[in-house]
């Protein structure tokens, strides 16, 4: 069941006969680690701390890990929420696994967002949590999302397992807004939007670490849903092809016992 | 003295932040890589579009 040799590519971009990797999400593969590399070097050691009014200090590196992972998770629920649409619509396989795809990583990101922020509260606010909008907010869509997961563990049937999580993935993503604007809304001990301003309260370095931060956390996040959906979508070939071959087992025993098929194994199978 | 061991102090939650952050995002990328090593063995080649 290997390719052959010669498709692999050679050097640094061989690929794996049986992974999930192409050429593509080999060169993105190469270019998120190139740019993980250089932004650890502005991130730690290029940008300088911060000596403004309310001073963060060394603490401000922190920022550069938290808002790119806020927004990489914003990013991963509302794919999570268009693809929901777009199976409900398409009825197809393939909008399925982009949608929980998106969510997994969605929900790595928002652990990410919560573990920095739970790091950087507890150095600036002198708390490991608080019950504040913001946290509140985020604490839940993490929550909500895990729910997502466990549901498609839960449901046996792919069909009614996709449209279940479908509907989920679209509810769910109601709160994404909440969580955004919950800082604008209601007081709030998080701050407010860093870089959304036209006058962005950081520059310089600084500025440059946290932007090319959400461009490397956005990379990371396209180079990741380019594997985990290629395994989603094989996991779902594998388990339609089960259901076929279950199927077929159980038209041939019920012709051995010179019965007449049952209607409930006279459907074409999974897909 | 003070200055020296409050920047230390932050040095140590700034480190643990970013290494909490490659920790997870490497071991992710690291199980998605493997099980999808794992599971594409039992899938014929024709049906890994992506490798075509």
């Amino acid at each position: 069941m290997t390719s052959p040799s010669s498709d692999t590519g050679a050097g640094i971009l061989r690929l794996h006969p049986d992974g999930t990797a192409s050429r593509g999400s080999r060169i993105l593969g190469i270019v998120v680690l190139v740019s993980v590399v250089v932004f650890l070097y502005v991130a730690l050691v290029a940008s300088a701390p911060d000596k403004s009014l309310d001073a963060q200090g060394q603490l401000v590196r922190i920022m550069y890990l938290h808002v790119p992972s806020a927004i990489a998770c914003y990013t991963a629920f509302f794919v999570t929420a268009v693809a929901s649409g777009m199976y409900l619509w398409k009825r197809t396989m393939g909008w399925d696994a982009l949608a929980a795809s998106s969510a997994e990583i969605g929900v790595l990101f928002v652990a990410l967002t919560l573990l920095t922020g739970s790091i950087w509260g507890h150095t600036t606010w002198g708390t490991w949590w608080e019950w504040d909008p913001r946290l509140t907010s985020t604490a839940l869509m993490f929550v909500l999302y895990l729910g997502y997961l466990a549901l498609r563990r839960a449901v046996l049937d792919p069909t009614s397992r996709a449209k279940q999580s479908a509907i989920l993935g679209i509810i769910a993503f109601v709160n994404v807004p909440i969580v955004h604007y919950s800082v604008d809304w209601w007081r709030s001990l998080h701050q407010t939007a860093t870089v959304a301003s036209l006058d962005p309260q950081i520059d310089g370095l600084r500025l440059f670490a946290l932007m090319f931060g959400m461009v490397v956390a956005m990379l990371l996040y396209v180079w990741l849903m380019m594997h985990r959906f290629r395994l989603a979508f094989a996991e779902a070939a594998l388990e339609a092809k089960g259901l076929d071959l279950a199927l077929a087992e159980r038209r041939a025993e019920a012709r051995a016992d010179g019965g007449t098929v049952p209607p409930s194994v006279k459907t074409e199978g999974a897909s | 003295m003070g200055v020296v061991l409050a920047e230390a102090s932050a040095w140590t939650y700034v480190t643990a932040s970013y290494a909490i952050t490659i920790g997870l995002l490497g071991g992710y990328s690291a199980w998605v890589i493997q099980k999808g090593r794992k599971v594409g063995k039992q899938l014929p080649p024709e049906d890994r579009k992506w490798s075509s």
